[in-house]
């Protein structure tokens, strides 16, 4: 069975890379980049099965990334960390269509299982879209 | 002074003692963060070595290394936020102003990088002594760099120095771009002026049309002066 593709998005580059080695080691296909805006490059050349997504960042921070990301691919898994959980933040996170929302320092397993946990939501909503498009086909050719 | 203005004084004193602590505690957050994966992945490696994989001692010895350098980082951090913390203990004491200055501007750094702006200091090789509010003065001074702040493009410049003059101590904030004069803006700078009256001082420049790109505060060297 093909590994989950992730990818980690912090400004922090010595917890970035050390995370990805890790996810590495244990089997997972990791990027890495270190801003919202190098996210948005790298989700238009790749599918990701989740994004691993700071919320504090310079320049577009954790939820305005988030946002551009949903909106430009709505299956996407995206889970927030943060080091400064709020109730206001989880709430406009989860509004925002954030998978889920960890506190740092996260637990490595905890992650690997939320990651599998997304990729097997984006499984489910691309069978459901393709179940969708061969519906409406077959209604269309009147079969 | 009036009861509103009374009351802004202690409850934007309060914020600030908040916000930045608050800020701070974000950073050591961050520095754990990078610690627990650093050691998670030590402890990866040892199992490795335990299923009999080949241990490299300059991989662990790199890492040990790093984690050093992280605990550093989070010493520097705590010591910020508790020297912070004390400059509240007493409304009015002596302190060294580059010392203060170089504490404000250290907590400063996160929100500048956060803004991509790059936050500098020039300060003159001999620091002076003021007797006003510690945490006054800090409020002051961050007070104005978030009005440069606000100005600031991504990856511009803000420059905070000092330098003795005959009637104090003139305090500078300089942003490479002009200050705007929107909303925000205006009634940070509506409070600063309040804020720098209360502490004895003056407003020199801010939001003028003819120094764009300033704000100077001045200080007398002892409260009672000027």
């Amino acid at each position: 069975m093909a590994s989950d593709k992730v990818l980690l998005v912090d400004d922090e580059v010595e917890f970035v890379e050390t995370l990805a080695e890790r996810m590495t080691a244990r089997g997972l296909r990791v990027d890495f980049t270190h801003s919202g805006d190098g996210a948005i490059r790298k989700t238009a050349k790749k599918r990701y099965d989740a994004i691993v997504l700071d919320l504090a960042m310079p320049g577009m921070d954790g939820l305005e990334t988030l946002r551009h990301l949903r909106e430009n691919h709505p299956d996407l898994q995206i889970i927030l960390l943060t080091g400064q959980a709020t109730i206001k933040t989880a709430v406009e996170a989860t509004k925002l269509g954030a998978m889920d929302f960890l506190e740092k320092p996260a637990d490595i397993d905890q992650l690997i299982e939320k990651i599998k946990t997304a990729r097997g939501n984006r499984v489910q909503l691309a069978e459901k879209r393709t179940a969708a498009e061969i519906e409406d086909i077959l209604s269309h050719k009147g079969w | 002074m009036t009861k509103e203005d009374s009351r802004l004084l202690f409850e934007r004193g309060l914020q600030f003692l908040g916000r930045q602590t608050a800020s701070q505690s974000h950073e050591v957050t961050n520095v754990l963060n990078i610690i627990n994966e650093m050691a998670g992945l030590m402890g990866d490696l040892l199992y490795s070595a335990g299923q009999g994989r080949p241990l490299d001692p300059d991989r662990l010895t790199q890492l040990t290394t790093k984690i050093a350098a992280q605990v550093k980082r989070g010493n520097q951090i705590v010591r910020a936020i508790n020297q912070f913390g004390h400059s509240a203990d007493k409304p009015l004491a002596v302190f060294d102003v580059q010392a203060v200055l170089e504490r404000i501007t250290f907590i400063a750094q996160r929100p500048a990088s956060l803004h991509e702006t790059l936050l500098e200091t020039d300060f003159p090789e001999q620091t002076v002594a003021l007797e006003n509010s510690p945490l006054g003065f800090q409020q002051a001074v961050f007070t104005a760099f978030e009005i440069a702040l606000a100005a600031a493009t991504d990856k511009r410049r803000i420059t905070i120095g000092y330098r003795l003059v005959s009637e104090g101590l003139l305090l500078t904030v300089h942003s490479d771009d002009p200050l705007i004069d929107h909303e925000d803006v205006a009634e940070k700078a509506k409070f600063l002026r309040l804020l720098v009256a209360t502490l004895g001082g003056q407003v020199i420049t801010l939001l003028d049309d003819d120094a764009p790109h300033r704000i100077e505060l001045l200080f007398p060297k002892q409260t009672g002066e000027g």
